[in-house]
């Protein structure tokens, strides 16, 4: 919605009968670059995401992972390069909720269900033979219910977002994002400020839609525990991808800006001051 | 502290420094003022093309149509029934003196139904529904909830602006209808008490001087200040950056600028009615 902004190209896959193969690539960029004024955020990115992999961006507060994970999902454009989902069907959790004040907890889950989706996401759909299911108002109740108690959370389907906490409104906008079991699932920072037990719940629930839907997913996080449960780790720092490589190889590389991550340290290339 | 650091007050300042401020800010304003009106322009497009290819909700349009119809009726009618009042207070005496009692429903049911109702009505319905829907929508611009719409595939044009707009163009005109006619009635009752005009001979004199084509003149007037007063606030509210203060400004330029796009529109409109007779 932003004024000016022409989409940046995100091609999708017309031809997804055969997406469930583990090894395709659900998601490719290719040298994206972004700016921001005389601020350059990212500079020449470009990685693959395959299904059935989660892959972590890591990297300092201002790092541009936000940024990247806006340009991936379509909300932001690219200055340079392309962005290239396989699926139509993809979802993203906010950092901050980003539920609907003025809609139930179960209006909320339930939105993708009980609102109509724009005609060209329906084409687009049509097109990787896929169909968007209409539910009756019971089994959408039913469904959201379900998303609900996935995420730890019963019993609140008629309270209001406002009456909830942090944490609560963090699972609900969760489970908002899962309930049309999207094959490319974005996440920004979907552990943050939640309690060690709700961010395993999350965690866990990261890894079985990755196991049963075979999604692919990026997760924009500073935990340490949702990074180690991830298949692949990508640092970015400056708007350049610095390192990446698994989960183990982040605490035994001799990459510098690794270290000084996976140590959490003062000492290093990575500056806190930002420019 | 270093001396050199220092430098003397008079370098420091410009030769006229509010003038450049002001300037500034009319120019920052001006370029607001495009801006929102190329999005406004843009959404009015996408608005006839999701209603063309069918993809329009009557639940949303409904529930729209009852806050802007039924939450803000009250204060328009208190509004024009006062200003109908007014008009017969400053004139039916005088006019019953000079022996044109015959006029006074003529003379205020023209200044209702030509003027006072769409603008009254306007007023009311920015205030009340306007400003909501400004501070409504740059709330959820600036708490990621249109970006969720977006990721969600529902087009915020077709879920937020679509609804607002449509219901502000059916709402104000059925408005400005019954609160002409409050208006009128507020008149004809001051009229009586005031000068001794009779109802009979109030209403005859309205009957007798109203045209058709004041009422649609009218009907025109309320639906195209329906679109422009939610084509702002919600084009506004839209495209809000920032944060709270952002929120607030939103809201105060959603206001103003329905206010002064009402009026101009207003003298085009009237001059494109009734501008030949003269």
């Amino acid at each position: 919605m932003e004024e000016n902004q022409q989409p940046v190209p995100r091609q999708q896959n017309s031809e997804g009968a055969d997406a469930d193969s583990k090894s395709e690539v659900m998601i490719q960029v290719s040298n994206v670059g972004k700016s921001f004024g005389e601020n350059h955020i990212l500079k020449d990115i470009s990685f693959e995401v395959s299904a059935h992999e989660t892959v972590g961006i890591i990297g300092v507060s201002g790092c541009g992972k936000s940024t990247l994970l806006r340009i991936i999902s379509g909300l932001e454009s690219a200055d340079t390069g392309e962005v290239h989902l396989a699926n139509p069907n993809y979802s993203l959790v906010f950092q901050y909720s980003a539920l609907f004040d003025s809609l139930t907890v179960l209006e909320n889950v339930a939105f993708s269900l009980i609102e109509r989706p724009d005609a060209e996401y329906e084409k687009a759909l049509k097109e990787s033979r896929q169909r968007r299911k209409r539910y009756s108002q019971k089994q959408i109740r039913k469904i959201a219910e379900e998303k609900l108690r996935m995420v730890g959370l019963e019993g609140i389907e008629d309270q209001y977002p406002n009456e909830l906490s942090g944490g609560m409104q963090k699972r609900v906008s969760f489970a908002r994002a899962i309930v049309g079991n999207p094959r490319i699932i974005l996440y920004d920072e979907p552990t943050a400020g939640l309690d060690p037990i709700a961010s395993t719940v999350i965690e866990d629930y990261i890894r079985k839609l990755r196991d049963e839907l075979n999604a692919a997913s990026v997760v924009v996080t500073h935990q340490f525990s949702t990074i180690n449960r991830t298949d692949r780790v990508i640092l970015l720092h400056e708007g350049e991808i610095k390192w990446q490589g698994t989960p183990k190889e982040l605490y035994s590389t001799d990459n510098p800006y690794a270290q000084q991550f996976s140590h959490a340290s003062l000492d290093g290339p990575m500056a806190l001051e930002h420019k | 502290m270093n001396k050199d650091m220092v430098t003397p007050q008079s370098e420091k300042l410009p030769l006229f420094p509010y003038t450049r401020k002001a300037l500034s800010a009319v120019k920052w304003e001006w370029r607001f003022l495009l801006n929102t009106l190329r999005s406004a322009v843009s959404y009015s497009v996408d608005v006839v093309h999701y209603i063309a290819s069918g993809q329009f909700s009557f639940r949303h349009f409904i529930q729209q149509l009852s806050f802007v119809g039924i939450d803000t009726l009250g204060i328009s009618l208190v509004m024009t029934t006062f200003a109908g009042m007014v008009i017969a207070l400053q004139i039916a005496k005088e006019m019953v003196k000079q022996g044109a009692g015959d006029y006074v429903g003529a003379l205020v049911s023209m200044a209702l139904i030509r003027e006072l109702a769409p603008i009254m009505t306007a007023f009311a319905v920015i205030a009340m529904a306007g400003s909501a829907y400004a501070a409504e929508l740059s709330t959820m611009k600036i708490t990621n909830q249109v970006s969720a719409l977006e990721v969600l595939h529902v087009s915020p044009v077709r879920y937020l602006v679509m609804p607002r707009v449509l219901a502000g163009i059916v709402a104000l005109p059925m408005m400005t209808v019954i609160t002409s006619f409050a208006g009128i009635i507020g008149g004809m009752i001051i009229s009586h008490l005031l000068a001794g005009v009779s109802f009979g001979q109030y209403l005859d004199s309205v009957w007798s001087q109203t045209e058709l084509k004041d009422i649609w003149a009218m009907l025109l007037k309320a639906g195209v200040f329906g679109f422009i007063v939610f084509m702002m606030s919600t084009t506004i509210g839209i495209n809000t950056r920032g944060g709270s203060k952002e929120v607030g400004l939103a809201t105060t330029r959603a206001v103003v600028w329905s206010f002064v796009l009402m009026a101009i529109l207003d003298y085009v409109l009237t001059f494109l009615v009734y501008g030949a007779r003269s």
